[in-house]
């Protein structure tokens, strides 16, 4: 692997990790203090990676390795009302509201066998067990900068045999404070046979230069099923960096859905590792972006054991000067005979200066395997726009008509109707 | 005053001109059929008179119920009444047909003025329509034409022109493909319109006289290198089949 980093100011991370160390103030060796050491070494040895590294050759850290953030200075207020204008729609369910890194937990009474918590407190050894187990800081810079950063963490487990038939919504908002940095950090936990639909909605309301870095570990147990919905809608100066680690168990199901809409540049990194036989895993995305946005997606689907499948679709409809990157690696090792593995991207480019960089990356030392992968890139078809305008359609119906047509194969899989809703109102938006 | 008056047209694909001067004039409740051989223009003149982009018209005009058709946006001509039956249909995954159809039928009804159609009286005229067509209406809760057979495609095609009720229908080679079953539906649909509503107009456009035995034309026009080198009544159709294209290949300009 290559080490390729970016220069940044060493001294001043230095500086803010002794700051918010102070502030997680832990009294002893805990756990936590533990990972956030750990983080921090490893970032230190780490860096921001360059565009010199393969893996981040299309989107390039430079301008945040050069920018001292820090953390809000004012406490921002968000109620409901403003969350819903910023999303479109109001999400139904059990919500927990994240401000700048800071969760708020809900006090309401929570169906049977479900448990929302703060990890700092380290009052739930199911969760502390787990926490930073998943996501690992010592190869990947975001791990490790979220690990070294993060002020709270939100536990979500879903006990053994329990489903859960309401979404969990993390609500995660900012102040937008100029230059202002968070770490929002999230564990999800899906017991023996249970269920749990998670959505993450991240928002922002200002253009202010701002740096969001997430992490979520995911971990799904024997035959429990988890959709995990990532909506990004962060504001205009917004650099989103994502990383979703999950580990999958014996005949589980995970399917991710990660919605880009809203930020100025966005990483969404989702790493499942399918750790059993029989799994089921589906990574869906689609992008909608326009002016100078930039949106990169990337996935590393590991397959350990035989017999599972994976079928992976990211779409993306590209505008303006919008840039999109996707790259998909698929490993399939030794052991993992019978593997079943789809991949596929498609992109529409709305106009001559968008652009995609697609990269299909197998990695497959099993010898009894079906992976299959396509990239498609193109406009909207014209003769599909004509049939329609030829029928009385006027052109800018017929193209949103078209337009809807295309993520129809991602959004008609959204477990939230309030989601399919809010990408609906997304591309009559982003077409007007 | 005529229905569409195309006058001297000339028209123009990527530099190479295939309409050169083309003459001809529809009455309210005529039907016309233009013949001819391949590259002669036909589907060229279906495409103009529709609005599809990529043909330059050089000279000459075409006007539409006293308009400048081909000052029309594609979607304009199509509200106020012109119809092109495709020659092959598009596929369009992911729209579901039934939507399709009533987004134009009330893009189309709004243009004429006239309100939305209510979710159920939809129903009910797609039903009839359906019906004269002997289309199967669970297609319509499919995407528009994907995975249809061809003869369904074209049933389609038919079936949308008796639901948008045009004044003037193109049906630009409406007969290729289709076995002889699927043609006489196709043809007793469009007979069974022309019975109700005596004022609609018809140019059909075909390579073989087959489909004129079913849709039986009041002229028949032979398009040859961009040009009506002949217009005659429907015996025209039956001379054609016996003795070809060729001995119009003379009048024919194309190096």
């Amino acid at each position: 692997m290559t080490t390729a980093v970016i220069p940044h100011n060493k001294s001043w991370y230095d500086e803010a990790f002794k700051k918010l160390s102070a502030v997680v103030a832990l009294n002893s060796k805990t756990s936590i203090q533990k990972i956030k050491e750990d983080g921090f070494a490893n970032f230190v040895k780490l860096g921001f990676p360059s565009t010199k590294n393969e893996e981040w050759k299309y989107t390039d850290l430079g301008p945040i390795a050069k920018t001292d953030y820090s953390k809000t200075t004012h406490q921002a207020n968000f109620d409901q009302e403003a969350i819903n204008k910023l999303l479109g729609v109001e999400l139904s369910g059990i919500a927990i509201l994240v401000v700048d890194g800071k969760a708020q937990i809900p006090g309401g009474k929570l169906p049977a066998g479900l448990k929302i918590a703060s990890i700092m407190s380290e009052t739930d050894p199911s969760m502390v067990a787990t926490f930073g187990q998943i996501a690992d800081s010592t190869k990947n810079s975001l791990v490790a900068l979220n690990c070294a950063f993060f002020e709270d963490a939100v536990g979500i487990e879903v006990e053994k045999d329990v489903h859960i038939d309401q979404a969990i919504n993390l609500i995660v908002v900012n102040s937008g404070e100029e230059n202002s940095f968070r770490f929002p950090r999230f564990l999800i936990k899906v017991g023996t046979n249970a269920s749990l639909v998670v959505t993450e909605t991240h928002l922002g309301a200002t253009a202010s230069n701002t740096l969001s870095v997430s992490v979520t570990e995911v971990e799904v147990a024997e035959k429990g099923r988890c959709e995990h919905i990532k909506t990004i809608l962060e504001g205009d100066g917004t650099t989103h960096l994502g990383h979703f680690a999950v580990r999958m168990a014996e005949s589980s199901f995970y399917r991710s859905h990660c919605l880009s809409f809203g930020g100025k540049t966005i990483r969404s990194e989702i790493c499942p590792t399918l750790n059993g036989e029989n799994i089921e895993c589906h990574l869906q995305g689609l992008t909608v972006i326009g002016g100078n946005q930039h949106v990169d997606n990337h996935t590393v689907l590991d397959h350990a054991k035989p017999n599972c499948h994976s079928d992976e679709m990211y779409k993306g409809i590209y505008d303006g000067k919008s840039s999109g990157v996707f790259s998909g690696t698929i490993i399939v090792r030794k052991d993992a005979q019978k593997t079943d593995a789809i991949q596929s991207n498609r992109a529409i480019l709305l106009s001559d200066t968008a652009k995609i960089e697609s990269r299909p990356c197998l990695k497959i030392w099993a010898d009894d395997v079906k992976c299959t992968h396509g990239a498609t890139v193109g406009q909207l078809d014209e003769d599909s726009l004509f049939y329609l305008r030829a029928r009385g359609i006027p052109a800018e119906t017929a193209k949103k008509m078209l337009l809807q047509a295309f993520v129809a194969e991602v959004t008609d899989k959204l477990p939230v109707p309030e989601l399919q809703k809010a990408v609906e109102l997304k591309l009559l938006r982003s077409q007007s | 005053m005529a229905l569409l008056e195309i006058k001297n047209l000339h028209a123009k694909v990527e530099d190479k001109e295939i309409l050169k001067g083309l003459n001809l004039t529809i009455n309210p409740g005529e039907v016309h059929a233009i013949m001819g051989p391949n590259g002669s223009g036909k589907s060229t003149l279906a495409n103009v008179l529709s609005g599809r982009d990529g043909y330059e018209i050089t000279g000459g005009s075409v006007s539409y119920m006293g308009k400048d058709l081909l000052e029309m946006d594609p979607e304009e001509r199509a509200q106020e009444g012109v119809f092109l039956a495709f020659q092959y249909p598009v596929e369009l995954p992911g729209v579901v047909g039934s939507y399709f159809l009533r987004t134009a039928l009330n893009a189309v009804r709004e243009h004429r003025g006239q309100p939305a159609l209510k979710l159920r009286e939809f129903d009910e005229l797609v039903k009839e329509k359906a019906k004269l067509l002997q289309l199967d209406e669970s297609l319509l809760k499919r995407a528009v034409n994907e995975g249809f057979s061809g003869g369904e495609k074209k049933r389609n095609e038919i079936f949308q022109m008796a639901l948008l009720n045009p004044n003037l229908c193109l049906l630009d080679e409406t007969d290729s493909g289709l076995d002889i079953d699927a043609l006489q539906i196709v043809s007793h649909g469009v007979n069974t319109l022309k019975k109700q509503d005596a004022s609609k107009s018809f140019l059909v456009i075909t390579h073989y006289q087959r489909l004129l035995n079913y849709i039986v034309p009041d002229f028949v026009h032979v398009l040859v290198g961009g040009k009506i080198v002949k217009s005659g009544g429907k015996e025209l159709a039956l001379e054609l089949e016996k003795q070809g294209y060729a001995i119009f290949k003379e009048n024919d300009t194309r190096a």
